[in-house]
């Protein structure tokens, strides 16, 4: 049985890879087994996992508070049944709209909260309290190069905060007495911001490769370990 | 038999068959008494059959209308008046009317009074300004002329006001009519002599004031009605008080009424019957009562009694007329008729007839050359209606026009120039010339005169606005009939309930235009323009009525074109229905439509801008045939007229799509946009089309084409000459034919390319496909090499392919920041929130986290927000210690919700109700996880994601857990391609903790104290040449693109 896995795991691997001579019908076939396989994947996990539990389960030690627990998740599951179809007619958009507003609003109030409280206000409370001064205590144990390269990194990042929110700081131009210094003075940090947006943007490309290589590594590698166990090496 | 077919019923005799609930279509038929010449008045010695008995057949046959009073005399518009209010208004009206007159007259005896009261509508609209020679009648208002019998009312002194509101020939009067008109009107009883609040009985009966004419014939002066009378004939709805009483009795009772009386004696009996309200619904409540009728026959013999409120004025003024000794009585007529036409016509005619039977000629060489074009065109659209003359009510002898009827009266002056069916006319006037009576009688009594005995109900014709005058001419039915056309008649019926809405779509397509200017839509449209203000009445009753049209009554109209209903107009089918005839023969106004030249003759200035054009038509006419266009030619040129653009449009279809792009150049924009014609090849290319539009037999006779024609429809002129039926341009100009012209046009012609776009970049070729092969291949070469080198497990380690000392010392220190620091048994719930799409590269990364937890002695609760994730749960779990499932490991499964499902996790006894998803019970009932309710009860929250968002969702909804701050730390391990986006929380201590990618597995795997070499170290030799081989590649490509680059610019 492992070695009709192996097998099967080899082979649908090489058609996947067969990608590096164009694109292929074994290719094609292995991307829609991928595809398939993961959705009946998750529909499996989500009926045995999720709904199944959550109706048909019921808790002990709830009582008659099991009805009132799984009822509303169920009708709420179930009006979402109308919006399968994109074209409802109007009573059954309104009843599917139910139950999708329920999330909608959920989600969104969570995410808001969330945005708020652990990630705006923390990382501007963060950016402000960089302490540029070698004297932080936080910093009485680290060496030396730990210390020039934390400064050097707290430089960077107020650099790149405070240039960035310029680069994308879209007013007209501006106007009166000082508007000569104030365009200069935005125009300065509006093309820092876009230095560092660049370094950013090149960044996330050079890990988004690095994850891919170790991707095609961790591929190759079961490959090369398939290939072995399948020659009896 | 000559029977009297009048245009035109008076108001007032219309009014009173709508109460009786008839169709003026009764009157249809009634056998004309002696006919009528506009200057002589009609003779009543011929009739056999009098008004009595016409209305006495009405009482006795038809049905009375209850809502109505049956001696009420509605001398409004019966569909809008309230027929008692408006009787009693209208009585009212008039009573205060012959006070007025009186007034007047007595004022100035010698100032004219015209006939206003009671003239006939299509009187009221005859202004002298608008045809001063040939008459036009337009559309019966009465409420035009209440308003200026109103305004004569409230102003009885205002001479001007008057004389402006009077119709013209009325004012024309002078000399001996004025002397006849300033007669001051003999009145037995005035007006102030009445009791005020005794109501005018006989001003609500509609034959009280006839059978008085009757009654009355033999007295001079009738007696006044006497008060008792009056109270006992006094209808239910009394006047009211403040009223003028009219004036009870007159004696103007003319003598040729007496006459009149004398020789159609009405039969007592029927008239009893008639206003006694035997045929009438009992209930009846304003029926006259017994004693009216009753007072009206006792004088009969010797008191002919006649109340003023009954009797139109204009019959006053004409009562006059017949007083005048001057006029002879119809006795006389007979004989002198043809000699003194003249001398009586200025009674009861206007001044414009006046002229006309003064000066036939002129009017003859005004009138009859148009007259007779239009009649030839109306001879060549309509086919004879003799079927359709078989029932008089369909009978389109009624669609003569009335101006038709005004024609001049010298037969040897119209003999030569008119037509054929105004010859036949013009016998009639003959005619009646020999048998007229000097004295003109009422016109309203004329429809009534029967001279043929023969008549009969069923030979009734239909009544239109023929002046009444001319009702009388004798016509043969049979001559009429065929020359009426019978798209009149459908007009006509149809056009009755038409509006403006329905008609307006019509019209649009049509375009309806300025005055003076025509359809020249069909071949059998007459090109002769009429002047719109020259119309008709009938074309008026077409114009005014067309605005009640709606979608239902349009609907007969195009019986035989139902696709015309739509409301987009569909021009194909026009020229295969009469609807297009009926259009364009009627003359309708069009605008900015001057005669439109045929199709055939004009020129494609497209066909100039194609590429070849001057070569297809340079030296060799016989060519043509050859270069035509495949699809052109395909196209039958020959058809006959019934082709249709449905047709053509198959046709093109069929055989365009792939030859019409090299015979089609460009947009229709850019044809319209053509300023000048085309240029070289315009002769050769005109005579080839002139040529071909030749082989169709509508284009035969093809006009040459207008200098001036707007080039916006020459791309249309290949549909014309493809389509004879579409012979005019008049629907490619309107907005529907322009746009379906363009959606050919756009069918039959490929889209452009912009001039600017690009062009399509070449498909990579064969030899850089075959050079990324081979890189790909290298690649993977490269990467396999290490894996089976096994230069760590060889003991070779290269030193620049191991983590750094430092990188090591880095991780090493956080894990015991946040690992070190937990105690034994801690609990660690870690999410795996990532797929098997990244599962080669975190997979090892969760293995080093989850040896790491083990190996401090912590419990992992492990969760998912990806439904894949719990399959990534189990192979790390089966990978790490599978032996420790249940007691120092377990899957809680799939938290479905996204930040939901974090965020649920921080409620109180959450933790707990989750369920292992091997054995499904909650981890609160097992014995190893009971003491576990809720997230601050573990140490530590970890995430192992690949993906940004799962990665601040556990930052951000784990900030605050049941209103607190977190008890536990939290750590991410991530994916090389989520770093940047997990660092800034690590930076900010969100996170406790964070390891990238297959490096910080290798670190944390060469951290552990074991030093053996795991999945991550074994993969780091190969990342870390993929990464050298990427960095090679990447300059020798940046290197040779520069080459490339620069040879070309060289170059």
């Amino acid at each position: 049985m492992d070695t009709i896995g192996l097998i099967l795991s080899v082979t649908l691997t090489l058609m996947v890879l067969s990608y590096i001579f164009g694109d292929n019908p074994l290719f094609k076939l292995a991307e829609h087994i991928f595809v398939g396989v993961s959705v009946g994947y998750a529909v499996l996990v989500g009926w045995y996992l999720v709904i199944n539990p959550a109706l048909f389960q019921l808790n002990p030690d709830a009582g008659a508070f099991n009805l009132l627990t799984k009822f509303p998740p169920a009708i709420l599951a179930f009006l979402l049944i109308f919006k399968v179809r994109p074209n409802q007619t109007r009573i059954g958009g309104v009843l599917g709209s139910v139950a999708l507003a329920f999330l909608v609003g959920v989600g969104a109030a969570a995410a808001i909260a969330g945005a708020l409280l652990g990630t705006l206000i923390p990382q501007t409370v963060a950016v402000a309290g960089l302490d540029l001064s070698a004297a932080n205590p936080a910093y009485a144990d680290a060496p030396a190069f730990w210390l020039h390269n934390q400064f050097l990194s707290n430089i960077v990042v107020i650099i790149g905060t405070v240039g960035t929110l310029f680069y994308f700081t879209f007013t007209h131009r501006p106007q009166g007495a000082l508007s000569g210094f104030r365009s200069g003075f935005v125009n300065f940090w509006a093309g820092m911001g876009r230095w560092i947006v660049l370094i950013t943007l090149g960044a996330l490309f050079a890990n988004t490769v690095s994850a891919r290589v170790a991707l095609l590594v961790s591929r190759v590698q079961f490959l090369v370990d398939g290939i072995r166990t399948l020659a009896g090496g | 038999m000559n029977r009297h077919i009048p245009e035109t019923t008076p108001e007032w005799l219309r009014n009173l068959l709508f109460k009786y609930g008839l169709d003026e279509g009764i009157l249809d038929g009634v056998p004309a008494h002696s006919q009528q010449m506009p200057s002589a008045p009609p003779d009543f010695s011929n009739a056999t059959t009098d008004i009595s008995g016409v209305l006495n057949r009405l009482a006795e046959t038809l049905p009375h209308d209850t809502a109505r009073s049956p001696t009420s005399v509605d001398w409004g518009d019966k569909s809008v008046a309230e027929p008692e209010a408006s009787s009693s208004a209208m009585d009212e009206l008039l009573a205060s009317l012959r006070g007025v007159e009186e007034a007047a007259k007595s004022a100035e005896p010698a100032e004219p009074e015209p006939p206003v009261a009671d003239a006939p509508d299509w009187l009221d609209e005859t202004s002298a300004e608008e045809m001063p020679a040939v008459p036009v009648f337009s559309e019966p208002d009465a409420t035009t002329s209440d308003d200026w019998l109103a305004d004569l009312s409230d102003s009885p002194t205002d001479d001007t006001a008057l004389t402006d509101e009077v119709p013209d020939w009325l004012m024309d009067f002078s000399g001996d009519e004025a002397s006849v008109l300033s007669e001051p009107t003999p009145v037995d009883a005035p007006p102030e002599a009445s009791p005020p609040a005794e109501p005018s009985a006989p001003a609500d009966d509609d034959f009280a004031w006839l059978d008085d004419i009757v009654a009355d014939a033999s007295s001079p002066t009738p007696p006044a009605v006497s008060e008792p009378e009056a109270a006992a004939d006094a209808p239910a709805q009394p006047l009211p008080a403040d009223s003028p009483s009219p004036p009870e009795t007159e004696d103007w009772d003319a003598a040729w009424l007496a006459r009149v009386a004398e020789e159609y004696p009405v039969d007592p009996a029927l008239i009893s019957a008639e206003t006694s309200g035997e045929s009438e619904p009992p209930a009846e409540p304003e029926t006259v009562g017994a004693d009216e009728p009753t007072a009206a026959r006792a004088p009969v013999d010797d008191e002919p009694v006649l109340t003023e409120p009954d009797v139109p004025d204009w019959l006053d003024n004409l009562r006059s007329v017949v007083d005048d000794p001057a006029v002879e009585t119809p006795d006389d007529a007979v004989d002198t008729a043809a000699d003194v036409p003249e001398e009586s016509a200025p009674d009861d005619m206007p001044d414009w007839l006046s002229q006309v039977s003064a000066e036939p000629e002129a009017l003859v060489d005004e009138a009859v050359d148009w007259l007779s074009e239009l009649r030839g065109a109306v001879d060549d659209a309509v086919e004879p209606a003799a079927d359709v003359a078989e029932t008089p009510k369909e009978s389109a002898l009624d669609d003569v026009p009335d101006w038709l009827n005004d024609l001049p009266t010298e037969p040897d002056s119209l003999e030569s120039a008119a037509p054929d069916w105004l010859g036949d006319l013009q016998d009639a006037v003959d005619d009646a010339a020999s048998e007229t009576a000097e004295a003109a009688p009422p016109d309203d009594f004329s429809v009534a005169e029967v001279p043929d005995a023969d008549a009969s109900e069923e030979n009734l014709p239909a009544l239109a606005d023929v002046p009444d005058w001319l009702d009388d001419l004798p016509i043969e039915p049979e001559t009429l009939e065929g020359d009426a056309p019978g798209w009149l008649d459908d007009l006509r019926g149809t056009a009755e309930e038409i509006t403006p809405e329905a008609v307006e779509p019509l019209f649009d397509d049509f375009s309806v235009a300025a005055e003076g200017e025509s359809v020249t839509m069909a071949d059998t449209a007459p090109s002769e323009v009429e002047p719109a203000g020259d119309a008709p009445d009938w074309l008026d009753d077409l114009r005014g009525t067309a605005e009640e049209v709606t979608p239902e009554t349009v609907e007969p109209l195009f019986e035989d074109a139902p696709e015309l209903l739509p409301t987009e107009f569909n021009f194909e089918a026009i020229p295969e229905t009469e609807s297009d005839e009926l259009f364009t023969d009627a003359s309708i106004p069009i605008e900015d439509e001057p005669e439109v030249p045929e199709p055939a003759a004009t020129e494609p200035s497209f066909w100039d801008e194609t590429p070849d054009a001057e070569d297809l038509f340079a030296d060799d006419p016989d060519a043509f045939a050859l270069d035509v266009p495949d699809w052109m030619g395909a196209l039958d040129l020959d058809a006959p007229d019934d082709f249709s653009i449905d047709e053509l449009d198959e046709a093109v279809e069929e055989i365009a799509p792939e030859e019409i792009s090299d015979e089609m150049p460009t947009e229709p924009e850019e044809i319209f946009a053509a300023d000048e014609p085309p240029a070289e090849t315009e002769e050769s290319l005109f005579d080839e089309l002139t040529a071909l539009a030749d082989k169709t037999p509508s284009e035969a006779d093809a006009s040459e084409p207008a200098a001036d024609e707007p080039p916006a429809d020459e791309p249309f002129s290949v549909l014309r000459q493809s389509s004879p039926g579409l012979s005019s341009g008049t629907a490619f100009k309107s907005a529907t034919g322009m746009e379906a012209a363009r959606d050919f046009y756009d069918i039959v012609t490929p889209s452009p390319l912009f001039p600017g776009a690009p062009s399509v970049p070449p498909t990579r070729s064969r030899v850089g496909r075959l050079v990324q092969t081979i890189l790909s291949l290298l690649f993977i070469i490269a990467i396999a090499v290490p894996l089976f080198s096994h230069f760590d497990r060889g003991g070779f380690p290269l030193p620049w392919l191991e983590p750094s000392p430092a990188e090591q010392d880095a991780i090493r220190s956080e894990l015991q920041t946040v690992v070190g620091t937990q105690l034994p048994d801690a609990v660690a719930v870690v999410s795996f929130d990532y797929t098997p799409a990244t599962e080669g590269e975190l997979t090892p990364l969760a293995m080093a986290v989850v040896r790491k937890l083990l190996g401090q002695g912590m419990r992992v609760i492990a969760v998912s927000l990806d439904p894949e994730g719990v399959g990534m749960v189990t192979a790390v779990f089966d990978a790490v210690a599978p032996e420790k499932y249940g007691s120092r490991l377990i899957n809680a499964g799939y938290l479905p919700g996204g930040p939901i499902a974090v965020r649920s996790l921080t409620a109180p006894g959450a933790v707990g109700a989750l369920r292992d998803a091997a054995s499904g019970e909650r981890l609160s009932s097992l014995p190893a996880w009971s003491s576990i309710k809720d997230l601050n009860a573990a140490g530590l929250v970890a995430t192992i994601s690949a993906n940004a968002d799962t990665v601040r969702w556990w930052v951000e909804q784990t900030s605050v857990v049941g209103g607190d701050a977190p008890t536990f730390a939290r750590m991410a391990a991530v994916s090389a391609a989520v770093e940047p986006f997990a660092r800034p929380y690590r930076d900010s201590n969100q996170y406790n903790a964070l390891i990238v990618g297959i490096n910080g597995a290798a670190a944390l795997e060469s951290a552990r104290p074991q030093k053996t070499l795991g999945p991550a170290s074994a993969m780091l030799d190969s990342q870390s040449v993929a990464h050298l081989v990427v960095m090679v590649l990447l300059l020798v490509g940046t290197i040779a693109g520069l080459i490339v680059k620069y040879g070309q610019e060289s170059e």
